[in-house]
């Protein structure tokens, strides 16, 4: 494949967030400022580049059986070594970002990379695809935690803008603007590429990073035994 | 009593796991279709998230705080959680197949359900006690359940209404996720007072 | 061969994995804690640093016992203390944070938790008003108040100067009390010497130059004053108040504002406190200031020697002043009503010649107003005249208790009246 491709599959053809809307979680919690929003975004593909890397040197090693609890154990230590990093350089974002660091472990996109991808390809791609994701995931946090920190509070990356820091629409920056301004981004690009852009077309079980085990997805929906 | 029931129907309302703090997001959206569904997931929620507090309270105070291992906190919780999960399949499989039935199926989607790990962190960093940590999940478990009931009721009606192209599907779910999250909003400060 | 394939492999890669993440973390652990930990203090620090710029690594020290102080932490560098200490305000108990240097200098001043009248008292957290107390030693010489804002202002220094006491005990050093405020001066302005004089029945007097006298006496305030007022009464030589001005005291606002020079500058010319109106709203810190008037004039005529006044009037039964005019002996005493534990119901009985109350004056300012008050009515006070000892006329009714204090009190004035004519 081309590596060119690779990079930038991640960042347009297949953005997690926006196109293939996984990592719903983090990107709807802590959009609720610009800052928080792309430090999220970093972190995430600080342990994306990483946990690829790892899983993909490994990927002849760790017997199937097993690769899902090595992939989380893995995943789950390097969201630990960001964690100790922010608290002791980043302390305000840190505290900003709260569980939500922790809850890089179980976001859908890396473990979703580490079993799609990396355990498929080599070094190489893999940590492009890792770089590539992680720019896309990035892209998506900041233009959420931008669009809702402009409209809901007034300000931008915590400088005021005129016209807009007296009257924001608060809501926007609450959890309900979370949902909606998510909504709405799809709906524009939905729009502006006439349904083609957004790959799901509605949720279902391949948001679950588990669906590949799950007795219930192969059969065409939760619950079905 | 009291500050039970404020820790209860605090997260159970006011502070909604998936509506007010977009925890499990994905299988909120993903599997809130069908009602019998969105209840049978709930329940396997409910019942994992008990179990899981029950483990990862004692071995946070009694195992890694005392020999200053929190930060290992992340790690420790994501295998517990796991290695809960596959031991809970198991029994129910072999010792009570109606349950396993009912609620197996959607017990290998539950590992990687944020909601889970959120709640024994959230235990853990606000300091909870054993007995207010069973409680905040119990709380957080009926909470999911009631968004998740309440939001298969809205998609049915969602899914056949006619609503502009580009919105359909993903955004207007969206957008009527966010609608739903405005009325939890209206929780904000009344359990306070419910309990005066 | 199979099991070991399908148990024992996984399990045993598995267990690699989670060694080695193990191991990392502690690594990385290892490497950030130290960060981690000076974050965690630095950012607990940031509050105190403001005051005390040098400091670092502060640690709390108890602080019990100390008066006035919230808490108090040290400089774990040495830099000094920061120590939070607390005062009555105009709005109830404000706190300071102050961080004092090693020398005993202050490095900053901060207004904490208050409920000073905004754009008021408030004036005291601005920078303009807290960056006089930068250098300043515990003597806190030179600083001035807040004109409008004297209360607060007030209480901003007084809680300065615990703080100072608290450094004082905690660091062991001597610290200097800041000299009080020379309310003699405020009495007697143009005078500088005063030369102390014993007055039996004040609380000090002095002689103010050739002004004439100053008589301090306490005197009960407001009931929910937590320590009596201290009231510098000025005698000129002409035996005329000359000046009132309230020293030390516990009255808060708003019944506080009869303290100030505009209401106390009533007393100057006049002989006695009467007709001086009380100011509603006030009424006991009024009554406070006019009794404590009432007894330094006639402690007075002591110092003056005015003839005119008899020196064995001054001092007498029960420790209060009675007065012998004509045939009527009229003595002032005091009993317990039905708010004993805030104040005494003070009564007093003119007694004639024939051993009768020609008349008493009650003053139940204490007692509840409206019930106990009724003891100052005349329907009441007049049923008492023409009564010799151990009468008494009926009890007002719903005010038992305070009739019976009335009563008591007259019973003490029988007492003193048989033991002047005893003697």
């Amino acid at each position: 494949m081309n590596k060119l491709k690779i990079l930038t599959n991640g960042i347009i053809k297949e953005n997690p967030v926006l196109v293939l809307v996984l990592g719903t979680c983090p990107a709807l919690a802590v959009t609720n400022s610009t800052i928080n929003g792309v430090g999220m975004g970093l972190a995430a593909t600080f342990v994306l580049i990483c946990s690829n890397v790892v899983i993909s040197l490994l990927k002849k090693v760790i017997p199937d059986k097993v690769r899902i609890p090595c992939y989380i154990v893995i995943i789950a230590g390097f969201v630990t070594i960001v964690q100790l990093m922010m608290q002791a350089y980043m302390k305000s974002l840190y505290d900003a970002l709260g569980i939500f660091l922790s809850l890089i472990v179980v976001n859908c996109v890396i473990l979703g990379r580490a079993e799609m991808f990396a355990n498929k390809n080599s070094v190489y791609d893999s940590f492009l695809d890792g770089v590539g994701m992680g720019i896309g995931f990035t892209l998506a946090l900041f233009l959420m935690g931008a669009l809702r920190e402009i409209f809901g509070v007034g300000t931008f990356c915590n400088i005021p803008i005129p016209g807009l820091s007296s009257e924001p629409i608060a809501l926007l920056a609450q959890a309900p603007g979370g949902f909606f301004v998510y909504g709405f981004i799809i709906a524009i690009l939905n729009k502006v590429s006439n349904g083609k852009a957004v790959k799901r077309k509605s949720f279902g079980c391949e948001s679950c990073p588990s669906h590949a085990g799950c007795s219930g997805a192969l059969k065409g929906g939760c619950g079905r035994s | 009593m009291k500050e039970m029931l404020i820790i209860l129907f605090t997260a159970i309302l006011v502070e909604n796991y998936v509506l007010m703090k977009f925890l499990a997001i994905c299988s909120f959206l993903g599997v809130s279709k069908k009602l019998d569904a969105a209840i049978g997931m709930s329940a396997a929620v409910i019942f994992v998230m008990l179990m899981a507090t029950a483990a990862t309270w004692p071995i946070y105070h009694y195992i890694l705080d005392p020999l200053k291992l929190g930060y290992m906190q992340t790690v420790i919780f994501i295998l517990v959680i796991a290695a809960l999960v596959q031991l809970v399949e198991m029994i129910l499989k072999k010792f009570m197949p109606p349950l396993y039935r009912s609620l197996g199926v959607f017990l290998p989607l539950i590992t990687t359900n944020c909601a889970i790990l959120g709640v024994v962190v959230l235990n853990i960093t606000k300091t909870y006690t054993f007995s207010q940590s069973m409680v905040n999940s119990l709380g957080a478990g009926l909470g999911y359940l009631l968004a998740m009931v309440l939001f298969s009721g809205v998609r049915s009606r969602v899914d056949t209404a006619d609503v502009p192209e580009c919105f359909k599907g993903v955004p207007i779910t969206l957008v009527a996720a966010s609608i739903m999250s405005v009325s939890f909003m209206g929780f904000t400060g009344l359990v306070e007072n419910m309990f005066k | 061969m199979k099991a070991v394939k399908e148990f024992v492999v996984p399990a045993a890669v598995l267990t690699v994995i989670c060694l080695v993440v193990s191991a990392a973390l502690a690594g990385t652990y290892q490497l950030t804690e130290p960060v981690i930990e000076a974050a965690k203090r630095a950012e607990a620090d940031q509050s105190r640093v403001v005051v005390l710029p040098d400091g670092q690594n502060f640690e709390q020290v108890p602080a019990d016992g100390l008066e006035n102080i919230v808490e108090a932490y040290k400089a774990g560098n040495g830099a000094g203390y920061v120590i939070t200490g607390k005062a009555k305000g105009y709005g109830g108990d404000l706190q300071v944070m102050a961080g004092i240097t090693s020398d005993g200098k202050i490095a900053g001043v901060k207004l904490m938790d208050n409920n000073e009248t905004q754009g008021i008292g408030s004036k005291t957290g601005e920078d303009a008003y807290t960056s006089q107390y930068k250098g300043k030693d515990s003597t806190l010489d030179g600083v001035t108040t807040i004109s409008g804002a004297t209360i607060s202002s007030k209480a901003f220094q007084s809680a300065v100067t615990s703080i100072f006491q608290a450094y004082g005990s905690l660091a062991g050093v001597e610290v200097a009390a800041p000299e009080a405020e020379d309310y003699r001066v405020s009495v007697f302005p143009d005078v500088t010497d005063f030369t102390e004089v014993a007055v039996e029945g004040a609380k000090a007097a002095y002689k103010a130059g050739d002004a004439g006298y100053i008589l301090v006496m306490e005197s009960k305030g407001w009931e929910y004053a937590t320590s009596p007022m201290e009231v510098y009464v000025g005698v000129g030589n002409d035996g005329k108040i000359a000046g009132v001005v309230v020293g030390e005291n516990s009255e808060t606002p708003p019944v506080a504002d009869v303290l100030k020079p505009e209401y106390l500058s009533k007393y100057i010319g006049k002989d006695s406190p009467d007709g001086i109106d009380n100011v509603s709203g006030a009424s006991q810190t009024s009554l406070g200031i006019k009794k404590a008037v009432r007894a330094a004039m006639e402690l007075a005529p002591g110092l003056i020697g005015d003839a005119s006044a008899p020196a064995d009037a001054i001092g007498g039964a029960d420790g209060e002043t009675d007065i012998v005019v004509g045939d009527l002996f009229t003595v002032t005493t005091t009993a317990k009503g039905y708010r004993g534990a805030v104040g005494d119901v003070v009564v007093t009985v003119s007694i004639d010649a024939n051993g009768k109350i020609a008349a008493i004056e009650v003053d139940a300012s204490i007692e509840t107003v409206g019930v106990g008050s009724q003891a100052e009515d005349a329907a009441y006070t007049d049923s008492w005249k023409g009564l010799g000892e151990g009468e008494a006329p009926a009890a007002i009714s719903g005010a038992t208790m305070t009739s019976n204090a009335v009563q008591e009190a007259v019973a003490k004035a029988f007492a003193a009246y048989n033991a002047s004519k005893g003697a």
